[in-house]
């Protein structure tokens, strides 16, 4: 009898796989059969080969392929596998302590960063929801095309936006804003800096901002502020403030007319005080200098289609941009989507920009993805442990599908115990962070339910996404080789890529703590470094200029002061004042550091001269001394002049220089040195800088507190030490120091958890070679050897990686940025920071070596 | 219209009623090349059937094992009641539709 052809009947049964086709190929056969006596038999073939790929592809197959697969028995009863999976992981987890502890405890570290990254973003994605309609408020941009770059701005050109005001008719509320409104309040000290808004009624119709005192028509009047709460109390304290008068500085006599009550933080406005907008602004409308200006307003419309409106609108203007070869778009953002947002320039307040996100999301999953490699490495590394259960669960007919399952559950449990610990490393690590996060003031990083859903999520994500590899790993295997224990061929040895990943971990760790010593390393050096005048037992007292004279003689008379001198500024802090010099014809400006002194100041600070004694008198024509840096400037700027000391000063004025200062560090370390005039004065001087030569410091000091006492007893006395000063101009170090400690104590311990769990499945899976070795009479540095040489050598690897990388990193991209004047990253510091890293790894390898080295070989070997 | 028929669809109806117990693929299959003059794959054939079974007019069992088709068992169809009601369904409307026409549809 004839056969129909066999490839293709193969073909159709790989095909269908495991659907029921047993009458489809019957019907193919007989149909066969029939065409090979009428037609012949290489017809019949032909026809076989037809019907078979047209059968194939049909509707027929494709359904019966779907009934078989949803024909499992496994699909009708999830639920209670579900239940089986929790009870196995939970026993698994119970069984395994050690596993699960180093596991769960890698994990809680490395999330606690990314739960600070969540939190921040949840609350970013709420900033300025509270106002009302905020879906509908949006402000305009201005993005200006140069030749060579873009720069985007969150200003417009503030004639735009009185075009805007009478032209658009689809936009209803109004606020302009300027925010060059930066009054000083006179106190003690140094003045009391504020910043506030210029704005109009409208600022509060739209942002929800309420009053508890006063009227918001205040923004229509002159000499009017709106203060917030904070800056009331901070002012005035419980004393009411409606009708204060605030004595500024540069904006006169300011009268209180509202308080505001207090408000949301999370919002990108940042302001101390609200004023009117005075008219020499409101009429001075300008295409080109628009920094400062912002506008908002509420519309219905799409964001498409205001931008082409008010696009249109700015054309007018093109011909301002043409001029300086440049081109300006407007766009339109919704106020929504200012924080985080993009990175704009002349921003309104302060605003989380994304890159920055970005940045701090990848930090945290630096952090985090070694702990989920450490997971996996080690829930490979335990398959020894766990062949026996994939095998029988196999061989009863267990699905792949459900060996995947049941570690993906295994591990999420495993990531919600870690989100369970890292909550509370969160809650203890939140404050800290909050205090060296810049512009942390608007955010509260309070856990909420919303927040608690977030997590979760996370953590299960996290868990999904770790156990992935374990789960494909076991359900690969043969039931065969999971029964006789042969999951993997060499089961003592780590494979290549877990080795890789160990390496990246201990790189990484490396790094950090090569970063830890640069930093330690660097705030020495800064706090050590000479800067070029006296700072030991100097102590500051802020006071009120006109109070210097009457405060000479009275502290003078103390005995232990030996020495007495004022100034604007604090030495060795960062200079605010600066003034401008001009070249002859006045085309050209110079402008430099402004520090007012009194005469005492040069000798009593001990700053060296280069030419002239220091001494200032009053003349006619002011006299002043300059540093180095200025000089040279000075000279470049006048080339061709014959008397280079008479300069051409502001106001047309002209200064005489009588003394050119040795250059040093005025301002901190991190600044450079730069063009630096100091002034002789009697109303700007805001310390004063008492050398005291005292054995009995507390004495001393209430003696001088007691003086200032009698002549001024409405104000507090304030001291401090010039070095505590200096020191405290550094904080940044202390800051940076603090989250690149912690980072790099998170890196290490998760990296060290990790060492520690391979090394003991490694030397776990080798008690019994290790007792043979014993018994043959191996002594423990032999042993040793063999056991630990294999993580030894991935630290040799991982140095030979990250010490020349870190090197370079530290040296050149952050020493040479932030701490230019030191000499480079030296020697010591990597030393010191590599030995103490590799002393942490070496304690976790030698503690495990030594714990099986010690047993007795008999216990090991008793059952063979 | 409920239980709506394709002309195909019918027509393997009424095939798999004229072949009473031995509608099974291959029969219907060549009844129908035999009498409507049309090849068609078997492929078609049981794509036809399968949604048929689908709609419930159909129900299908395994029959016994034969020598020519390999040892392999035939599957047999059977009509439900569903199916005779929308063949009567399908029937009634065209004898309406012809003892209305307007127009003389003999061929005469």
């Amino acid at each position: 009898m004839n056969k129909p052809p066999q490839l293709a009947e193969k073909i159709f049964t790989a095909l269908c796989g495991q659907a029921a086709v047993e009458d489809l190929l019957g019907d193919l056969e007989e149909l066969y059969q029939i065409n090979a006596v009428e037609h012949g038999k290489g017809h019949a073939k032909c026809f076989y080969w037809l019907q078979m790929i047209r059968l194939s592809f049909s509707y027929a197959i494709t359904k019966r392929k779907n009934q078989h697969k949803n024909s499992q028995p496994q699909n009708n009863n999830f639920i209670a596998m579900l239940k089986s999976y929790f009870k196995i992981s939970f026993r698994n987890i119970i069984k395994q302590k050690t596993f699960t502890f180093l596991s769960v405890f890698g994990l809680a570290l490395g999330m606690s960063i990314a739960l600070l990254a969540l939190t921040m973003m949840v609350e970013l994605k709420q900033f300025d929801k509270f106002h009302k309609d905020s879906s509908k408020i949006y402000r305009v941009t201005t993005e200006v095309t140069g030749l060579e770059s873009t720069s985007r701005y969150a200003s417009i050109p503030s004639a735009l936006a009185y075009l805007c005001d009478d032209a658009l008719p689809s936009i209803t509320n109004k606020v302009h804003i300027n925010d060059k409104f930066f009054p000083s309040v006179k106190t003690t000290g140094d003045p009391f800096r504020l910043s506030g808004y210029l704005t109009g009624p409208a600022f509060l119709d739209m942002f929800s901002f309420p009053l508890i005192e006063g009227n918001k028509s205040a923004l229509n009047m002159p000499g009017k502020v709106i203060i917030t709460s904070e800056l009331a109390e901070k002012l005035f304290g419980q004393k009411p403030a409606m009708n204060q008068i605030l004595k500024t500085e540069n904006w006169g006599n300011l009268e209180v007319a509202g308080v505001l009550a207090p408000f949301p933080k999370n919002t990108h406005f940042t302001f101390d005080l609200l004023a009117a907008i005075p008219s020499s602004i409101s009429n001075n409308k300008k295409w080109d200098d628009f920094h400062g200006n912002f506008y908002y307003f509420k519309s219905d419309k799409s964001i498409a289609s205001l931008e082409k409106e008010i696009n249109a609108l700015g054309n007018t203007g093109a011909s301002f941009f043409e001029a300086k070869n440049t081109e300006a778009n407007y766009r339109v953002q919704s106020i929504l989507d200012i924080n985080p947002g993009p990175d704009l320039d002349d921003e309104v307040g302060f605003v989380f920009d994304k890159a920055g996100l970005l940045l701090f999301f990848g930090t945290a999953l630096l952090i985090l993805l070694p702990a989920c490699i450490n997971y996996v490495n080690m829930a490979i590394a335990s398959a020894l442990k766990r062949s026996k259960e994939i095998g029988i669960r196999k061989v009863m007919g267990g699905q792949s599908e459900q060996i995947i399952h049941q570690f993906l559950v295994e591990t999420i449990l495993i990531c919600l115990i870690a989100l369970g610990i890292s909550t509370i490393f969160f809650s203890l690590i939140r404050d800290e962070f909050l205090s060296s996060l810049v512009g942390a003031s608007s955010l509260t990083f309070a856990l909420n339910f919303k927040l608690v859903f977030i997590f979760i999520l996370f953590a299960i994500g996290t868990g999904l996404l770790t156990g992935l590899v374990p789960a494909f790993f076991y359900a690969r295997t043969s039931p065969i080789a999971a029964l006789r224990n042969t999951i993997g061929s060499n089961k003592v040895s780590i494979s290549g890529v877990r080795k890789g990943l160990m390496v990246f971990q201990f790189v990484v760790s490396l790094v950090f703590m090569i970063g830890i010593g640069v930093l330690v390393r660097q705030y020495q050096h800064t706090l050590t470094y000479n800067l070029g005048f006296h700072k030991e037992n100097v102590l500051v007292v802020p006071i009120e200029s006109s109070q210097a004279e009457l405060l000479r003689n009275t502290f003078l008379s103390n005995a232990e002061v030996k020495d007495i001198s004022f100034s604007s500024s604090i030495p060795g802090t960062p200079l605010s004042r600066s003034v401008y010099f001009y070249s002859q014809n006045k085309f050209d400006s110079l402008r430099a550091k402004e520090v007012f002194i009194d005469d005492q100041f040069i000798d009593h600070m001990e700053i060296e001269m280069v030419w002239g004694d220091g001494k200032i008198l009053t003349n006619q024509i002011e006299q002043v001394l300059v540093n180095q840096s200025l000089m040279t400037k000075l000279n470049i700027l006048n080339p061709s002049k014959k008397d280079s000391l008479l300069s051409q000063f502001q106001n047309d004025q002209k200064v005489q220089i009588v003394g050119v200062i040795k250059d040093y560090n005025h301002e901190p370390l991190n600044e450079r040195i730069e063009p630096m005039v100091m002034r002789l004065s009697d109303s700007g001087l805001n310390y004063a800088l008492l050398s005291i030569t005292s054995q009995d410091l507390p004495k001393t000091l209430s003696s001088l507190e007691s003086g200032w006492e009698q002549l001024y007893p409405n104000q507090p006395f304030k001291s401090t030490f010039l070095d505590t000063e200096i020191e405290s101009a550094y904080e940044y170090f202390m800051i940076g120091l603090k989250i690149f400690g912690f980072l790099a104590l998170l890196v290490v311990t998760i990296s060290s958890l990790g060492l520690l769990g391979m090394v003991i499945y490694s030397t776990e899976n080798r008690t019994k070679e290790v007792a043979i070795r014993k018994v043959l009479g191996a002594d423990g540095f032999s042993l040793l050897k063999s056991l630990a040489s294999m993580f030894f050598k991935m630290w040799v690897i991982a140095l030979i990686i990250a010490v020349p990388s870190a090197y370079l990193f530290y040296d050149s991209v952050f020493v040479s940025i932030f701490n230019k004047f030191s000499g480079g990253v030296g020697f010591a510091e990597i030393f010191v920071s590599t030995i103490v890293t590799i002393g942490i790894g070496a304690l976790a390898i030698l503690w495990q070596t030594q714990k099986i080295m010690r047993t007795n070989p008999v216990h090991n070997l008793r059952n063979d | 219209m409920k239980g709506y028929l394709g002309e195909f669809e019918e027509l393997v109806l009424l095939t798999i009623a004229h072949l009473g117990e031995e509608a099974y693929g291959v029969a219907i299959l060549e009844n129908i090349a035999i009498r409507a003059n049309r090849t068609l794959s078997l492929g078609a054939l049981h794509s036809t059937l399968t949604r048929l079974e689908e709609k419930g007019l159909i129900t299908s069992y395994l029959g016994e094992p034969t020598a020519t088709r390999g040892g392999r068992r035939k599957r047999y169809f059977e009509l439900q009641q569903k199916a005779i009601i929308s063949l009567n369904d399908m029937k009634s409307l065209r004898d309406e539709l012809w003892s209305v026409s307007k127009i003389n549809l003999s061929l005469k």
